[in-house]
């Protein structure tokens, strides 16, 4: 798990999400793109929204809120969520 | 109807139209189909048009005619013949450019009882169609075209207009609804032949009153199939209605926040129908019970 820096979105006052039921559509103002979003990466981009976070910090934070059967799993998949924000342009490293 | 030297100022939905054309067939076909719409008396003006013959050498042996908005030609020229749909296509055109007031949701709207819906649809879908057969049954035609959604408040504002319909939708049309009036038809478009439905005089005369968007439902005209409503995922409908829209993206959070607003105050379903009369009677029934609750 990547533990060298935090996740933030920059300029996430202009990120806005509308969650109905299991699916989220989330807009970006810094790139003027509309996504939609399902399970964890809608948890994920909500966390970050509210404050930058390591890796580790939104496992935790995961795990504090869901039931979590396999954590090796949820940790695979947090990276790859995070991995596919990244390549969106949505969220940057910041390594101190 | 009468043209003069400046032209003609014509309200048409939200907008003042300023049309010049000396065409005497243009003229007589508009002065048809835009015959219950109100003179503007005013100098401004939203839009120029002019439609006129081009100053060069083909006018001398195959008649034509180009659409120019504020003095600029915006397209090549149509035959002499087709200017009706240029017309349209180019009024279209530049209320698409211009008019970003509003979000601009490609789809038809009509409205009944205070509950307007939505028909957001690619070309093909039967939309235009629908829209127009639903006016012959006593709802309020907003438009074909263009579903205009107010920046300020989310409501829908009415731009009626004469329904171009294409190919098999007139005959169908003139069958559903004998008495409808048409324009003449215009043979050999860039899609297909085309006749211009006159709107009813109703729906034109309330074009200022705003309607309230109770349903977003895209049709999907399939032939021999039964009229069923099947409940669509309100995300599944957002991505559908922001994608089909002409300026989503131009307005930014702005048309993200109206979209919303829509799809979250509005049921969202798909349609497939075949039978005009059955589909007619079937949204009726769906306005009733939502009257009820």
């Amino acid at each position: 798990m990547d533990s060298q820096g935090v996740w933030i979105i920059p300029g996430a006052e202009c990120l806005f999400i509308q969650q109905w039921q299991d699916a989220a559509i989330l807009f970006y103002g810094q790139s003027g793109e509309t996504h939609c979003l399902m399970g964890l990466s809608i948890e994920l981009i909500k966390f970050l929204k509210d404050a930058p976070a390591s890796t580790a910090e939104l496992y935790k934070q995961i795990c504090l809120q869901f039931d979590v059967d396999d954590e090796k799993l949820l940790e695979q998949q947090i990276e790859i969520v995070l991995g596919e924000f990244k390549s969106l342009g949505l969220i940057e490293l910041l390594v101190a | 109807m009468a043209s003069s030297a400046k032209g003609l100022r014509v309200v048409i939905g939200s907008f003042r139209v300023r049309v010049h054309c000396r065409e005497k067939s243009f003229i007589n076909t508009f002065s048809l189909l835009y015959q219950d719409f109100e003179l503007s008396r005013s100098d401004f003006n939203d839009f120029h048009i002019a439609l006129q013959r081009p100053l060069n050498l083909r006018r001398w042996y195959n008649r034509q005619i180009i659409f120019c908005a504020d003095g600029q030609s915006a397209f090549e020229p149509f035959p002499l013949s087709h200017a009706m749909p240029l017309f349209e296509w180019g009024l279209n055109w530049f209320i698409a450019r211009r008019s970003h007031q509003y979000l601009m949701l490609h789809a038809g709207v009509v409205e009944k009882k205070g509950s307007a819906i939505i028909f957001p649809a690619l070309p093909g879908s039967g939309k235009s169609t629908l829209s127009a057969a639903l006016s012959l049954r006593g709802w309020r035609f907003l438009s074909d075209e263009f579903g205009l959604v107010r920046a300020s408040d989310g409501l829908l504002q009415p731009l009626p207009r004469p329904v171009p319909l294409k190919n098999e939708s007139i005959g169908v049309i003139r069958k559903f609804a004998p008495e409808a009036i048409f324009g003449p038809q215009f043979p050999k478009t860039r899609k297909g032949t085309v006749a211009h439905l006159k709107p009813v005089w109703s729906s034109v005369e309330n074009t200022h009153q705003l309607a309230h968007p109770r349903f977003v439902i895209f049709p999907q005209y399939t032939p021999g199939s039964e009229t069923t409503l099947t409940k669509v995922p309100k995300h599944y409908a957002f991505l559908r209605l922001a994608t089909n829209a002409f300026n989503y993206e131009v307005m930014r959070e702005k048309g993200f926040f109206l979209v919303r607003n829509i799809i979250d105050r509005c049921a969202c379903f798909n349609l497939t129908y075949s039978s005009l009369d059955d589909v007619c009677e079937f949204l009726d029934k769906l306005i009733a019970e939502d009257e009820k609750l």
